[in-house]
C-alpha cells in the first residue's frame, strides 16, 4: 500500500467511514502480530495485544500528523502496547515459568534443526538485543523503522544488532561443536 | 594474523549487509581474498545471517477474526484521556489535599500579613541601599494558587471520570 493510498483511507475513516479502517486493519494485521509475538512469545496474547493497539490507535488516528509513514506510527503503538503487555504479566507470572512456557510452545512448532540452534543461541542474549535481531530480521523493515520502533538512536541500535550478531554466531559455533561431539 | 578484531567483524557485517560501496568494498574484498581467518569468519557470519533470515522472516498470522474482533470492540474501550483512571484518581486526591490545606491555612489567617520585599529578601547585609517598597499579599497569592489548584481538580475529574463515563455510555446507547 502507498503513502497515498494510505492517507487517502484516513481522510475517508477520519469522514466517518469505519469501512476503511478495516482495510488497513486488514493490510497491517500481519506485521502488527509478527511484532507483537516477537516481544510476548504467546500467540493468544499477542493477538489481544495488537487487536488492542489497532483500537489505540483508531482513536488517536485524528492526531496522527501523517510527517512519517502510518505503518511507522502503528507499529510504534503496537510495540508500546506489547511491552506494556509484557510488564504486566510479567508481575503475574514469575519470569521463569514465563520462559519455560514460550520454549514449550516454541520447541513444539521447531521441526528444523536450524531454527532450533538459533532459537537455542537467541536464548542466551538479553532481551534488548534479541528483540532489536528480531525485528531487524522481519521482512521489510530497516535499521531506521527499528530505530524508531525501539525509540533508540540508529547508532546505537547499529551496534546493538552488529554486537547481537558477533555473540550469536560464536554462541551457536560453541553449540554445534557441542552436537557434533555428542554424535 | 591469528584472531578477528571488533572492528573486521563490523566490516565483516556491513559487507554482509551491503553496507559498503566503492573504494570500500573493493579495499575490504582484497582484504578478505588474503585472509584465510576472515574468510571463515565471514562464513560464519553469512551462516548465522541466513538462519536468521530463515527464522524470523516470515510474517506470522493472525486468527482469522482477527479484523471482525478489532471492528467489534473499536468503541468499547475509550483512550481519549492519557491518564488511567487510577493514576487520575489518586492525581485527584492529592490535588484536593494540596488545596484543602491551603484553604484551612487561610482561614487560620497565616498568610494575612503583608510582607515587603525588605523582609523577603536579606539585602540589607549586602547593600546600604533599601529596596523600593512593594509589598506582598500573602493571602492573594494562596488564594489565586489555591484557584489553580481547584482548576486543575475539574480538568482531571473531567478526563479521567466524567468523560470516559459519557463516553462509554454513549457507546452503549448505539
Amino acid at each position: 500500500m502507498t503513502a497515498r493510498e494510505e492517507n487517502q483511507l484516513i481522510d475517508s475513516i477520519l469522514a466517518g467511514n469505519q469501512d476503511s479502517y478495516a482495510e488497513l486493519v486488514d493490510h497491517y494485521k500481519s506485521f502488527a502480530f509478527t511484532i507483537a509475538l516477537k516481544i510476548l512469545n504467546n500467540r493468544p496474547e499477542a493477538e489481544e495485544a495488537s487487536q488492542d493497539a489497532f483500537i489505540k490507535a483508531f482513536h488517536y488516528l485524528k492526531g496522527f500528523n501523517r510527517q512519517a509513514r502510518f505503518s511507522t506510527w502503528l507499529y510504534r503503538i503496537v510495540f508500546n502496547t506489547a511491552v506494556s503487555y509484557k510488564r504486566k504479566n510479567s508481575r503475574v507470572l514469575s519470569s521463569i515459568e514465563f520462559h519455560d512456557s514460550a520454549n514449550e510452545e516454541s520447541s513444539s512448532l521447531e521441526k528444523d534443526d536450524k531454527k532450533k540452534f538459533v532459537s537455542k543461541a537467541m536464548d542466551q542474549l538479553n532481551e534488548a538485543d534479541r528483540l532489536a535481531i528480531q525485528l531487524y530480521y522481519i521482512k521489510e523493515f530497516s535499521l531506521e523503522e527499528v530505530a524508531e520502533l525501539m525509540g533508540q538512536n540508529m547508532n546505537t541500535l547499529k551496534v546493538r544488532i552488529h554486537r547481537a550478531r558477533q555473540r550469536l554466531a560464536d554462541v551457536l559455533m560453541k553449540i554445534l561443536k557441542e552436537e557434533a561431539l555428542t554424535l | 594474523m591469528d584472531k578477528i578484531t571488533s572492528a573486521q567483524d563490523d566490516q565483516l557485517l556491513n559487507y554482509l549487509d551491503r553496507n559498503l560501496a566503492g573504494a570500500q568494498l573493493i579495499q575490504f574484498e582484497k582484504e578478505l581474498e588474503s585472509s584465510a581467518i576472515l574468510k571463515n569468519r565471514l562464513e560464519e557470519l553469512r551462516s548465522i545471517h541466513g538462519m536468521l533470515i530463515s527464522s524470523h522472516s516470515i510474517l506470522e498470522s493472525p486468527s482469522p477474526l482477527f479484523v471482525n474482533k478489532v471492528m467489534k470492540n473499536l468503541h468499547s474501550k475509550s483512550y481519549s484521556s492519557s491518564l488511567s483512571p487510577r493514576n487520575g484518581l489518586f492525581l485527584l486526591t492529592g490535588v484536593m489535599i494540596a488545596a484543602g490545606i491551603l484553604i484551612a491555612m487561610v482561614g487560620a489567617g497565616i498568610f494575612d500579613q503583608m510582607i515587603t520585599l525588605d523582609q523577603l529578601l536579606p539585602v540589607k547585609n549586602y547593600f546600604q541601599q533599601s529596596l523600593p517598597v512593594v509589598s506582598i499579599n500573602g493571602n492573594l497569592v494562596i488564594k489565586v494558587i489555591v484557584g489553580l489548584n481547584l482548576v486543575l481538580v475539574f480538568i482531571v475529574l473531567d478526563r479521567t471520570v466524567l468523560k470516559p463515563f459519557f463516553q462509554r455510555r454513549a457507546g452503549m446507547q448505539l
